[in-house]
């Protein structure tokens, strides 16, 4: 165990290193000079950054939303968030076409629009709330469709590249984004002893003092202000938050600071490789890196299903 | 025996031009460059109904709109007794609805300014109004002979089609074709796909000298601003120029041309 804790920050510098170099030509990080040195600093290492965070905010919200529903399946977009916000970045992109910060503005509060209505039903029980995600992930699938079919012409092309994830947009910069990666991670660690024995059952956790109820809103609250925090920056892009954390389980057993730092890093690493493809396989031209996760992800989670349950 | 395919033969050839000949009081334009085409050869009276984006018609008539590029809605296009629809291929959404209630349906997609000439013709021979049509395609062929012989020395010229996401023109499509006519050379000209997404690092590499932003000149700014960060200022010029002379591909088409040739030539001076 301690050679693979050894050797995932040597795998996360390795993968930087390569994403950071890697574009429609090779720089190296070390003898970049000139054009070189600014389209490496000043563009490509923002992008990577942001890719990094997004990726590790969302294998976070996917390890919450994976203990705190009991179900291997969730990710950060099961309870229609990613719906609530597409809505919203639709609703800010009719409003004013031309201002990219009304459009992430538009899904940040569409995602906690959806988030706030989904934790009105956390009183009822988690099946019922994880009901209710559903129920409600298909109203926002639907007002998202009425939206679309209102939409301008203009907008569509905005609108779809939005939804299939982007982060050359990003109006939240880099740091904050860090930052949020850093306090997600450390909030997770606080409550990873409680989430280890929430898992073993709500009874025992009880019996040892732990205040299920408020863990739970505690690990909802900061899951879906994780996950709208994404999706505001980069769209919905979809499978990072669902197979990191099985893979980090795989690897480094269920114990919840190892399945957090390891998603945190994973899916920083996943969506930084994902990014780097989609401005390499088809450079000079890009590919929609919510397209390229998706591509990764089912393949690879489909194993799993099959090795795993 | 050949007696009688001589005589089947001579009815053919004498029913052909009947048909062809036949003429349309009812039109239905159901795409923004067939607007323009039956504009500029004085047939907007025979239209009914148009789409958006149809702007040039309305000016004097004010004509129902039937849909978008969507799609048309077939019963408002019905309600208006169209004799025939021209529409940009038949799987937009209402077509086939159309031509199944007996609306004859006529398609115009020119990829070329020989189709926008051939196109013009036939909406002539549709309308009747052949001689404006004949005249029109003849003006404007000796205008793209004319942008022809002043082609400008070839200047690298990036289409900034749509800023965020960033897509541009690649190696398809008429854009492609019209920057080519007018002497530029666009810069991803090599990639095989009609509108690539591309990211400010190929911008920066494929060094252009001019940046085409098809928008209204209140907009231009902020991309003179956005461009003169990653390029430099003395760099790059950042021109806008109107979308509905560079994407339609009607009798506008020329006139987007002629400034395109004029703006590469201006950049092509020491």
């Amino acid at each position: 165990m301690t050679v693979k804790w050894c050797v995932v920050p040597l795998i996360v510098f390795a993968m930087f290193v390569f994403s950071l170099g890697m574009g429609e030509v090779w720089i190296s990080p070390w003898h970049a000079s000139g054009q070189d040195a600014f389209i490496l600093w000043e563009l490509r290492l923002p992008r990577l950054m942001t890719a990094f965070a997004v990726g590790g905010l969302l294998a976070l919200a996917g390890a919450w939303f994976q203990v705190l529903l009991g179900n291997p399946l969730a990710e950060p977009y099961v309870l229609g968030v990613a719906g609530s916000a597409s809505a919203g970045a639709v609703l800010g992109l009719m409003w004013m076409p031309e201002e990219t910060w009304v459009m992430s503005l538009g899904a940040f509060v569409g995602a906690w629009v959806g988030i706030i209505t989904v934790m009105l039903f956390s009183r009822l029980g988690t099946n019922r709330m994880l009901l209710a995600g559903v129920v409600l992930a298909s109203f926002w699938s639907a007002m998202l469709a009425l939206l679309l079919a209102l939409l301008p012409e203009q907008g569509l092309f905005r609108a779809f590249a939005w939804m299939m994830g982007d982060l050359s947009q990003s109006v939240i910069p880099v740091e904050v984004l860090l930052g949020a990666w850093c306090l997600a991670l450390i909030c997770g660690l606080v409550l990873a002893r409680s989430l280890d024995v929430l898992l073993l059952g709500e009874r025992h956790a009880q019996a040892l003092g732990i205040h299920v109820a408020v863990l739970r809103q505690c690990v909802l609250l900061l899951a879906s202000a994780v996950t709208a925090l994404a999706v505001t920056t980069a769209g919905t892009i979809g499978f990072v938050g669902l197979i990191v954390p099985h893979f980090v389980r795989l690897l480094f057993g269920s114990l919840h600071y190892r399945v957090l730092i390891g998603s945190a890093l994973g899916g920083g690493m996943l969506l930084m490789v994902a990014d780097t493809m989609a401005r390499t396989v088809i450079a000079p031209a890009e590919l929609p890196v919510g397209v390229l996760t998706a591509i990764m992800g089912v393949p690879i989670f489909l194993l799993l299903l099959l090795k795993r349950f | 025996m050949k007696c009688i395919i001589k005589i089947w033969l001579m009815l053919f050839f004498l029913w052909l031009p009947v048909v062809h000949a036949q003429t349309f009081e009812r039109i239905l334009a159901l795409t923004p460059h067939v607007c323009d085409m039956l504009d500029a050869i004085d047939a907007t009276s025979k239209v009914v109904g148009v789409v958006s984006y149809c702007d040039d018609p309305k000016k004097d008539h004010l004509l129902p709109e039937v849909g978008s590029y969507k799609g048309i809605h077939v019963e408002s296009a019905l309600r208006l007794k169209p004799d025939v629809a021209i529409v940009l291929n038949r799987a937009v959404r209402g077509v086939a609805q159309l031509e199944q209630a007996g609306v004859h349906i006529v398609v115009s997609n020119p990829e070329s300014f020989d189709d926008i000439f051939s196109d013009i013709l036939m909406i002539g021979d549709l309308t009747g109004h052949q001689a404006q049509a004949k005249v029109l395609v003849n003006k404007q062929r000796q205008r793209l002979q004319v942008v022809r012989q002043h082609r400008s020395p070839h200047v690298r010229v990036f289409y900034e089609l749509w800023s965020k996401p960033m897509l541009t023109v690649g190696g398809r499509g008429f854009i492609h074709q019209l920057i080519q006519e007018a002497g530029g050379d666009n810069v991803f000209a090599h990639i095989p796909l009609e509108a690539p997404r591309v990211n400010v690092e190929s911008v920066i590499r494929a060094k252009p000298r001019l940046i085409i932003v098809p928008l209204e000149k209140r907009d231009l700014h902020e991309r003179e601003i956005f461009w003169w960060r990653w390029l430099g200022k003395g760099q790059v010029r950042i021109v806008a120029m109107n979308p509905d002379l560079l994407h339609r591909p009607g009798p506008r088409l020329l006139e987007g041309l002629e400034q395109l040739q004029i703006t590469f030539s201006r950049e092509g001076q020491p």
